[in-house]
């Protein structure tokens, strides 16, 4: 059983994360999922909620989106409706419950939900065994990469936010730092197996965003409409005559696409190559709306 | 630890233990309406109001539930939510009814927001709640005729 504190402000949120077993609480709708099947169990949760850190505003040209902001509030924001990418992902996350529950920070963190990662039966590569289950096994859902892990990205705003340019705040005690949102991914390795590239006590406290992009499109294909994540999601943005991609659901991290070949370093896996077909027709049709 | 709910207008006192809100509605306040079914935030049969917004009760910690104003089926009998159930009633909008408190909620909540809602808007409010027995078209036309336009 976990222990629960509400913190009034990022920095005792902070103090309190670095405790042994502290785990951050936003909307919770990924983490209650992880402890009820053994992935994770914290000693203590830190709830985010009295923290400080909802809401978005206007930064500039562009946008500052609180981590702790609901995908609801996100979707529904009118300052977010010139990122048509974003709030079109927003919107399509999920299912409309979990979006008023579900935070924009966890939605970027959220662990990926590969059935052999969450299985309690099964100790995969990823959670730090030695076998990538997928590989052998079942993988009709899962990416089109090389590599240790061939799990899905699941979520829907971080190809989204890439495509806008956006950033991501990222605070400690030793500071703050801003990185790429690309940047907040990494490539798990032998002694890391970390899908997120944040140090122990690190907290995303919020997403920038510069000016709205000319045009923008979010496209995505899910088993279904609701409670369904993106088998594979194509972001496209135009500022003039550059146009840049992302996609989810076709590495284990959010991945950008080059516009001229985006099937590049993509081949599949046998039970995957299909969403090569998808990811190609998807492009086609967001480059087509721009 | 104890922490102070408070549901349906009543305030308690319980012992969360760590668990979610739902299995405090059910195991401590016996309030039976509100459904545990997947347990993952798939199907919405436990979903209440938050702050007057559905949510997963399944999935929310009880404790993040303390300050604000919870809302189960039980809380909604009166007004527009008297309507949709009636309506339910009316359109036979269920078979087995398992998953009918977690649709009264939403369609509760769409019906406050949007008085009149097209089909659209319907499917897209109502996309959180599952019906296995598939009683979708008659949930479409329930919401229709407490809008008053079936």
């Amino acid at each position: 059983m976990s222990g629960y504190t509400r913190p009034t402000s990022v920095d005792e949120a902070l103090e309190l994360l670095t405790g042994e077993g502290a785990c951050v609480l936003a909307g919770g709708t990924d983490l209650a999922g992880q402890i009820d099947r053994g992935i994770t169990a914290p000693a203590l949760l830190v709830d985010l909620q009295d923290a400080g850190l909802g809401g978005i505003e206007r930064d500039g040209d562009g946008l500052r989106i609180g981590a702790a902001t609901t995908l609801a509030d996100l979707a529904a924001d009118a300052l977010a409706a010139p990122y048509a990418v974003l709030a079109t992902a927003a919107g399509l996350a999920a299912s409309p419950l979990l979006r008023n529950q579900g935070t924009v920070g966890g939605n970027l963190c959220q662990h990926t939900r590969c059935w052999y990662y969450r299985g309690e039966e099964w100790n995969c590569w990823l959670g730090g065994g030695d076998t990538c289950f997928a590989q052998i096994g079942d993988h009709r859902k899962h990416n089109l990469e090389e590599g240790e892990c061939i799990s899905a990205h699941p979520s829907d705003l971080a190809p989204a936010l890439a495509v806008c340019g956006a950033t991501v705040v990222v605070r400690s005690l030793d500071g703050e730092r801003e990185i790429p949102l690309l940047d907040l991914y990494r490539r798990p390795t032998d002694d890391n197996r970390s899908l997120i590239a944040l140090a122990r006590g690190e907290l995303v406290v919020a997403v920038r965003l510069p000016a709205p992009p000319d045009g923008s499109a979010y496209l995505r294909t899910g088993a279904r409409q609701a409670f369904s994540f993106p088998l594979v999601s194509v972001a496209a943005a135009r500022r003039g005559d550059s146009v840049t991609l992302a996609a989810a659901g076709v590495a284990n991290i959010p991945r950008a696409l080059d516009p001229v070949d985006p099937l590049a370093g993509l081949p599949g896996h046998p039970q995957s190559a299909w969403k090569r077909k998808v990811l190609a027709t998807l492009v086609e049709r967001a480059l087509a709306s721009l | 630890m104890e922490i102070t709910l408070e549901v349906n207008g009543r305030t308690y006192s319980i012992a969360p233990a760590g668990r979610r809100l739902l299995a405090v509605l059910r195991d401590d306040l016996e309030l039976l309406g509100t459904k545990l079914a997947c347990g993952e935030g798939a199907c919405g049969a436990c979903g209440v109001l938050l702050d007057g917004r559905p949510v997963n009760a399944c999935l929310l910690f009880a404790e993040a539930a303390e300050g604000h104003e919870i809302v189960t089926i039980e809380g909604l009998s009166t007004g527009r939510a008297a309507a949709v159930q009636a309506a339910f009633v009316a359109e036979d909008a269920l078979q087995c009814g398992f998953c009918t408190p977690g649709q009264v909620v939403s369609a509760t909540v769409l019906l406050e927001r949007t008085p009149h809602p097209t089909r659209e808007e319907i499917h897209e409010t109502m996309a959180g709640n599952l019906c296995r027995c598939g009683a979708y078209p008659k949930i479409e036309r329930a919401i229709l005729r407490a809008a008053g336009e079936a």
